[in-house]
């Protein structure tokens, strides 16, 4: 299939991206939530180890 | 999350990532150049838990002369840290100009501190308003959260806002309402504030 006959609902996929937000933003309360009630210990453990793995 | 707060001052602990190690050992390079600074934008974030990478660290620092700069670069290549894109006279050059030298550990070209002179009333409102930051026992200052939060929902990418919610919904019995409301009013973000901090 060639790339011209290809169909793209490009409202679907403004929908697609605002919904992809609203669950981004849903789990950052969560990760808020998460941290409030852990200890730094734990929570930074974690964060150590996405930050590292992304910055490496 | 165990965080003391005082006037102007945060304390707490964490296990620091590389971002938290290279905050920490370019501060101490400031600091003991008795350079005035203000650590701003993502690395707030970042520094009290958001999951994220970053390139660069920004920061603002008072208006230094050349002199200063070049005392400073020593003690900077004496540590371990060299300017990523400019040499001491282009690197003055850069931040007489309102734009940013970049400074790595030695070896590497990012994550990098992303240095520039204070410019408008808002960089010079988070310099004099900067909040003391002692993370694992090492002084660092940061920019007043409430201006933090607004400015990153005037940026208004995704991750920006997901930043600015991260920082309010964190601290939010501990921000000053008066103030970002203040700054969302300045910044003209009501509009952004009610769609997604507010609720």
């Amino acid at each position: 299939m060639e790339i011209s006959e290809l169909k793209v609902d490009l409202k679907e996929l403004e929908e697609f991206k605002k919904k992809n937000f609203e669950e981004r933003l849903k789990f950052i309360d969560f990760l808020v939530d998460y941290i409030k009630k852990n200890p730094n210990k734990v929570w930074s453990r974690q964060q150590k180890n996405i930050v590292d793995t992304k910055t490496a | 999350m165990e965080i003391e707060f005082g006037s102007n001052e945060i304390k707490f602990d964490k296990e620091l990532n590389y971002l938290d190690k290279l905050a920490i050992d370019f501060c101490k390079i400031l600091n003991k150049a008795r350079i005035k600074y203000v650590i701003i934008s993502g690395y707030e974030a970042i520094l009290f838990g958001r999951n994220r990478a970053s390139e660069d660290i920004d920061m603002f620092i008072e208006h230094i002369s050349r002199e200063k700069l070049q005392e400073f670069w020593a003690l900077m290549q004496k540590e371990g840290f060299w300017c990523v894109n400019a040499e001491l006279d282009g690197a003055f050059t850069l931040l007489e100009d309102f734009s940013a030298p970049r400074f790595a550990r030695d070896k590497e070209a990012y994550p990098n501190m992303e240095v520039k002179f204070a410019k408008d009333d808002l960089d010079f409102y988070s310099l004099g308003n900067r909040i003391k930051v002692m993370l694992n026992g090492a002084e660092i200052h940061i920019g007043p959260l409430e201006l933090n939060i607004a400015f990153k929902l005037k940026l208004g990418t995704d991750k920006d806002i997901e930043d600015a919610r991260f920082l309010y919904k964190l601290f939010e019995e501990k921000l000053s309402k008066e103030k970002l409301l203040s700054f969302v009013g300045l910044l003209k973000v009501e509009d952004k504030a009610r769609e997604y901090i507010w609720k």
